[in-house]
């Protein structure tokens, strides 16, 4: 069976071993001493260049563009019906089907 | 390979991605999980994140048309489902969704909005990743390493 491959085995061992990394780090981070006066300036400088440099920078720059935000407002007046009618269509057939 | 099953661990792959990358914007006790590499984290972040909805969206859609097929064969592999932890990822799903919409649009607008959509988006990344690891507790025979076959001759 394809499942008790050792390629799948291997992706499934991966996947789940980060799951347990991202549970330790909380637990640790919770419950350790700090953070520091060095930590909380390096946290602090990382969080100035995501400001600069990263997604959160251009998502500003985004909000400070007319011509962007008239884009977004009109695929929000297309968005906001079709929106309505999916949800419309999708408690008809819930009711009407009965599955 | 099961359509189903590919989004199950697409979405535990990219699940993964955003629960590392979020844990290490959390504060500055936990910085250290991405050596304070906090523009990386906002970028892997946000772009799982569209990726995340995407995901979703694809799921309730592949949902939808079973309904409409009146499909009821058993999908093991599917994410959200009716009861159970499927509905609980589902719930959760969609709070992170909006949370994380709140925090994306009103970063600059609106710090009180912000911070209560940052708190509620933090204290369930907590709650999610232990049910996950629940979850794989509950479903550990998934990490049951395949017996090697037995050798001819004997």
């Amino acid at each position: 069976m394809w499942m008790k491959k050792n390629r799948f085995k291997l992706m499934v061992w991966m996947v789940t071993t980060s799951f347990f990394f991202a549970f330790a780090a909380i637990l640790i981070s919770m419950f350790r001493y700090g953070p520091t006066e060095q930590e909380t300036m390096s946290f602090m400088m990382g969080m100035m260049k995501a400001m600069e440099t990263s997604l959160m920078g251009l998502s500003m720059q985004v909000k400070e563009d007319a011509n962007v935000q008239w884009l977004v407002y009109e695929s929000v007046q297309f968005a906001l019906p079709l929106l309505a009618i999916s949800i419309a269509g999708g408690v008809y057939v819930r009711c009407r089907r009965k599955v | 390979m099961k359509f189903d099953f590919i989004l199950h661990w697409l979405w535990a792959i990219v699940f993964s991605i955003l629960a590392l990358s979020g844990i290490a914007m959390a504060g500055a006790k936990y910085g250290w999980v991405m050596q304070y590499d906090i523009a990386t984290a906002d970028i892997v972040h946000r772009l799982a994140a569209v990726v995340y909805v995407l995901l979703t969206l694809i799921i309730i859609i592949y949902e939808m048309i079973r309904i409409l097929r009146r499909d009821k064969t058993k999908k093991p592999w599917l994410v959200f489902g009716p009861s159970g932890y499927g509905l609980f990822t589902f719930i959760t799903t969609l709070i992170f969704i909006v949370t994380g919409a709140m925090i994306w649009l009103f970063m600059d607008s609106s710090h009180a909005v912000t911070a209560f959509a940052l708190w509620i988006h933090d204290k369930l990344t907590y709650l999610a990743v232990a049910s996950v690891i629940w979850h794989i507790y509950m479903k550990s025979h998934a990490l049951k390493w395949p017996k090697k076959k037995a050798q001819k001759g004997r």
